[in-house]
């Protein structure tokens, strides 16, 4: 049988991991993944990621609001629904080299973003459509910059 | 022999008995262990410090160039006083004083269409070894037998303009960079040379003219130290004919491209000889590869992606995914004000407008100091330009600074002539007292004579060193108040250090002179480049320097410990310490350092080609997994894991070899060696690393040209092969099934057809692009396509009557249960019995469906026509109602 000190251990060791568990449940990467394009509404996201720095009309698409924090941009269709996450890459994901190889055997595109004019950017996008995920490549840093998280119908 | 052997064990043995049972013995051995071990350390650690700060291998190279190019070219002028007249003489003068910096001892060898590299100083073959894809038509052949040197090839593009020649190969001394005389444009989409934005265009229509050439001459005079040499920067290209930089829009002039190419029009050039435009637009798309040098320094993927720049600035930008069409796009927003930004095209991202305000700084500092805010124009002061400053009083101030610093390293030798000529060594004593009592000692007039000669050394070397030197010193009208200041504040400062020094006679007597040698060992021994060296890892580069300095003054304080008072100590410490401020140390070391790695970019070339072809000669794996974090990214290509992982493996193996090569001279028939410090090594890398990156990247990029023809050609010319062997093969179109079926056992085949190694393609989109095409091809044959149709069509026909049989089988036995449980019986249970049989039978048939469907499954057959399950289901459905009927009345058929 388990003497008093055995129980302890194990109630110190239940509290260390319900600690940890909830640490990881609240951490801010773990509140951003619970945001789901196509089924998270806006107020959902909000309780997940508090006020954003920024909520305003998209002036590239109308008929959307952007919501933006430090780490995260949501897109919000009229019917308050959250369309797409845009987040920073994890370190592992900054070298396209990632994607193309992780996800070779998929049905993936990769295009050339239409630059801004007067801007020299020189932008990629990785697009795997039936994960509904993106990855923003740019191609004078030879970087990732965005991952983009997108409701698939 | 053996008397003294003994001799020695009887006194070890008796040292140890003492040692047991005295004391006062055992405290005399352990405290000579103590004296031992102590004196083992220090004589370790002199020996480790030894010369610690004393010349780098850089500065003593540096030293040897500046001696022998000094005697050969001592009355060389080489003051640019008008922007728009070249002296061709000084330039030929300074051409050669440049490419003998660049003599390391190494030489390339070979020929190149007609010139042997022996023949040439060494770094014109280096230019012809890098860079000689972009000389001449490439549409003509190539013999420059005629050339004795560069100057000279290229002239030969200008019609034997031999000055123009000089312009352009001045150009890449300064830089390390090329001006193209190419009309191949990098990554344009015809793959002709001479064909531009869907244009034909002759060769002279891609050459910078002779004008355009001189305006290169006077940016190259006139960039700072983080222009220089930037070994991400390769080349500049002439886009023919003012035509539309391809994939960019119209309004787009020049672009700076991620593989180190500038590509410019005329638009952005300048007509009518607009210096102050082509200076502005060059330097602006120069900045870009700063941008990039200088975050990779801080571990960033540019200094204007980082938070640093993007905080101060207060750039946002928004972004949208169009979900539907898979677009994505972006917009940058700045929270500074609209009359804050020195240009429009600053306006529309952080590194635009961090390359703009690097231009701007340099070549427009009155609209750059009018439409920055100040915390910007601190940032790109400190950061870019080390604190310098280029508009008239940043003029003055930084040629003030360089006269004050000048007197500070001369005033040594100065006094210690004077001294020489009016004090007696054996007097030293009664000549200091009189120096401190006599104000008009000829020791003093001796000093004041030489100030003038002084001021015309640091007058004249500022002209030669500095592009607007010249001007600000000559032109009354634009500088004639602060040339005038200059001279003013000089002499009075000069006046002011001589009375300083007769003050401190006065005061310090001896001590004074104690100061001076001080200062003399200082300046003789302690290097600040080595010492900034080995500061180059530090977080904070400034405090470890200025530490280190100060640990160095201290230690030769130290050593005349007994010669001066701590009040005087400080006064010398200071006026050591301002010997050798930290900006200027950083640029000098950054500029000798980046002379000194130069000739070894060409060595980068041979090693990364060799890297190559050595990683695709090892094992092609297409198993394998990348090793994440790669230096070697493979920029936006696919690149085989193992080919990537080899070549990522084997990168700085291949710097440091190239690293530890070291310079060569040959002096007098002896050789001398000048090789790097580990120290040295580290910081020689940093400048390499990048660079090689790059020249790995232009070999992917023709790497992947290359495959991508042989892949194509492969299969043009296996594709006939394949059809026919798939033709002949009877038993390939045996076990039909389905189209899908067909085209993936085709795949299959196909796969052995492919090339051994293909590295910059995956499996699956070698697959896509050829295996599955093929296979179409093949199917689609109108016989091939007959005959499959045929047999699908029968396939299929088989499987439906196995479904059938499974389905007949289940629904036989449900009626007979139905049967037994609802007999036919004449009476009083007749109709119930019927209507209940009925509805049994009718249950029965969706559950017999149900389990034919199960049974199926199982079957082969489901493999092939798991696609068309619920076509099946629907067949069995629709037969439903005959074989109901069938089962009730079992006699009607």
């Amino acid at each position: 049988m388990f003497s008093d000190k055995d129980n302890m251990k194990v109630l110190k060791l239940a509290f260390a991991i319900t600690f940890l568990l909830s640490f990881i449940g609240c951490s801010r990467q773990f509140q951003i993944a619970r945001v789901v394009p196509g089924h998270t509404y806006v107020d959902e996201a909000l309780n997940l990621l508090d006020e954003p720095d920024i909520a305003e009309q998209s002036t590239i698409s109308r008929s959307h609001a952007v919501y933006v924090w430090r780490d995260v941009t949501l897109q919000i269709n009229s019917q308050e629904v959250v369309t797409a996450v845009h987040r920073k890459p994890a370190s592992y994901e900054k070298t396209l080299q990632f994607w193309k190889q992780y996800y070779q055997n998929e049905n993936t595109q990769f295009k050339r973003v239409q630059s801004l004019s007067k801007s020299q950017e020189s932008l990629w996008l990785f697009d795997i459509p039936h994960r509904g995920m993106s990855a923003v490549y740019d191609e004078n840093i030879d970087e990732v910059t965005k991952v983009i998280l997108y409701e698939t119908r | 022999m053996k008397q003294g052997s003994k001799f020695l064990r009887v006194m070890l043995k008796l040292y140890l008995r003492s040692l047991k049972r005295s004391p006062h013995t055992a405290a005399i051995t352990l405290m000579g262990v103590i004296t031992f071990s102590l004196s083992g350390y220090v004589t370790y650690d002199a020996w480790q410090n030894h010369g610690r700060f004393a010349q780098s291998t850089f500065t003593k190279w540096n030293n040897l160039q500046r001696d022998i190019t000094g005697r050969n070219i001592a009355t060389m002028q080489t003051a640019q006083c008008e922007q728009n007249s070249v002296d061709f003489n000084s330039l030929n003068q300074e051409i050669k004083l440049i490419e003998s910096q660049f003599e390391t001892g190494h030489f390339n060898e070979g020929n190149w269409y007609g010139v042997n590299f022996k023949n040439l100083p060494a770094i014109q073959a280096q230019f012809l070894a890098d860079y000689g894809e972009y000389l001449g038509d490439a549409n003509t052949s190539k013999n420059f037998s005629n050339c004795a040197d560069v100057p000279c090839i290229i002239g030969s593009f200008y019609n034997n303009d031999r000055e123009a020649g000089l312009l352009a190969y001045y150009w890449y001394l300064k830089t390390g960079s090329m001006i193209s005389m190419s009309n191949k444009i990098p990554a344009q989409k015809s793959k002709y040379a001479g064909n531009y934005s869907n244009q034909k265009h002759i060769f002279k229509d891609y050459l910078f003219s002779k004008e355009e050439l001189k305006n290169f001459f006077v940016l190259a005079k006139s960039l700072p130290e983080k222009f220089l040499h930037n070994p991400l920067l390769k080349s500049i290209h002439k886009v023919p004919n003012n035509s539309q930089l391809e994939r960019y829009s119209r309004t787009e002039c020049a672009i700076s491209s991620a593989s180190g190419n500038i590509l410019v029009n005329q638009t952005c050039l300048g007509h009518g000889g607009n210096t102050k435009q082509f200076l502005l637009t060059l330097a602006s798309q120069m900045a870009r590869y700063i941008d990039l040098y200088e975050g990779r320094k801080i571990g960033e993927a540019s200094l204007s992606s980082s938070s640093k720049w993007l905080d101060k600035s207060l750039w946002l930008k928004e972004e949208f995914f169009d979900v539907y069409r898979k677009n994505y796009g972006n917009k940058w927003f700045s929270h500074l004000p609209g009359n804050q930004f020195v240009s429009r095209d600053a306006k529309t991202h952080p590194a635009q407008q961090l390359a703009q305000l690097i231009s701007f700084y340099r070549f427009s500092p009155a609209q750059f100091a009018n439409n920055t805010p100040a915390d910007l124009q601190a940032f790109i002061r400190a950061e870019i330009f080390n604190n310098q400053r280029f508009d008239g009083n940043g003029l003055y101030k930084q040629y003030i600074t360089k006269a004050v610093n000048q007197w500070s390293k001369s005033e040594v030798s100065l006094w210690a002539d004077c001294f020489e000529q009016h004090l007696k060594p054996d007097a030293i004593e009664n000549s200091a007292r009189d120096l401190a009592s006599q104000v008009d000692n000829p020791l003093y007039s001796c000093v004041e004579k030489k100030i003038p000669t002084f001021v015309n050394e640091v007058v004249s070397s500022i002209k030669n060193e500095n592009f607007e030197g010249c001007k600000f010193f000559n032109h009354k009208q634009t500088y004639g108040h602060l040339s005038q200041q200059f001279h003013h504040v000089l002499n009075k400062f000069l006046q002011e250090r001589i009375l300083k020094r007769k003050i401190e006679f006065q005061n310090h007597g001896l001590e004074v002179l104690v100061g001076q040698s001080v200062k003399h060992d200082f300046i003789k021994g302690v290097d600040p480049s080595s010492v900034f060296i080995n500061c180059h890892n530090e977080e904070n580069q400034k405090n470890c320097f200025e530490g280190k300095m100060l640990s160095e003054v201290n230690k030769l304080l130290n050593k005349k410990h007994n010669e001066l008072s701590d009040y005087y100590k400080k006064i010398i410490k200071d006026d050591v310490l301002q010997l050798y401020p930290y900006n200027v140390v950083a640029r000098k070391t950054n500029e000798i350092a980046k002379k000194f790695i130069a000739p070894f970019y060409s060595k980068i070339h041979f090693s990364a080609s060799y890297l190559w072809e050595s990683c695709k000669e090892a094992k092609f794996s297409i198993e394998k997994k990348v090793d994440l974090p790669l230096k070697f990214t493979g920029g936006k290509h696919f690149v085989n894991a193992g080919l990537l992982n080899c070549i990522n493996d084997k990168v700085e193996e291949e710097l440091y070899e190239i690293v530890s090569l070291g310079a060569f001279h040959e002096q007098d028939e002896e050789i001398m060696e000048f090789k790097l410090s580990s120290n040295e090594k580290e910081f020689a890398l940093s400048f390499m690393e990048g660079k090689l990156v790059q020249i790995l990247n232009n070999i992917l990029e023709d790497e992947v040209r290359l495959e991508k023809s042989k892949l194509s050609q492969h299969f043009k010319e296996a594709n006939g092969k394949i059809a026919k062997d798939l033709l002949e093969d009877k038993d390939f179109f045996e076990d039909v099934y389905s189209f899908s079926q067909v085209s993936n056992k085709c795949l299959e085949r196909v796969q052995n057809y492919y090339p051994g190694k293909y590295f910059y393609k995956s499996t699956a989109e070698v697959d896509n692009k050829y295996g599955r095409k093929i296979c179409s091809t093949i199917i689609a044959d109108p016989e091939i396509k007959k005959n499959l149709t045929k047999k699908v069509e029968d396939r299929w026909k088989d499987n439906k009557e196995l479904t059938v049989g499974f389905l007949d089988a289940h629904f036989e036995e449900y009626v007979d249960e139905c049967n037994d449980d609802y007999p036919v019986e004449m009476g009083r249970a007749y109709m119930r019995n019927s209507r209940m049989r009925k509805i049994c039978i009718e249950e029965s048939y969706e559950i017999a469906l149900n389990d034919a469907m199960i049974e199926w499954k199982d079957d082969d057959h489901y493999e092939y026509f798991k696609n068309k399950e619920s076509q099946l289901g629907n067949y069995l459905f629709g037969l439903k109602n005959q074989k109901v009927q069938s089962a009730i009345n079992p006699k009607k058929l």
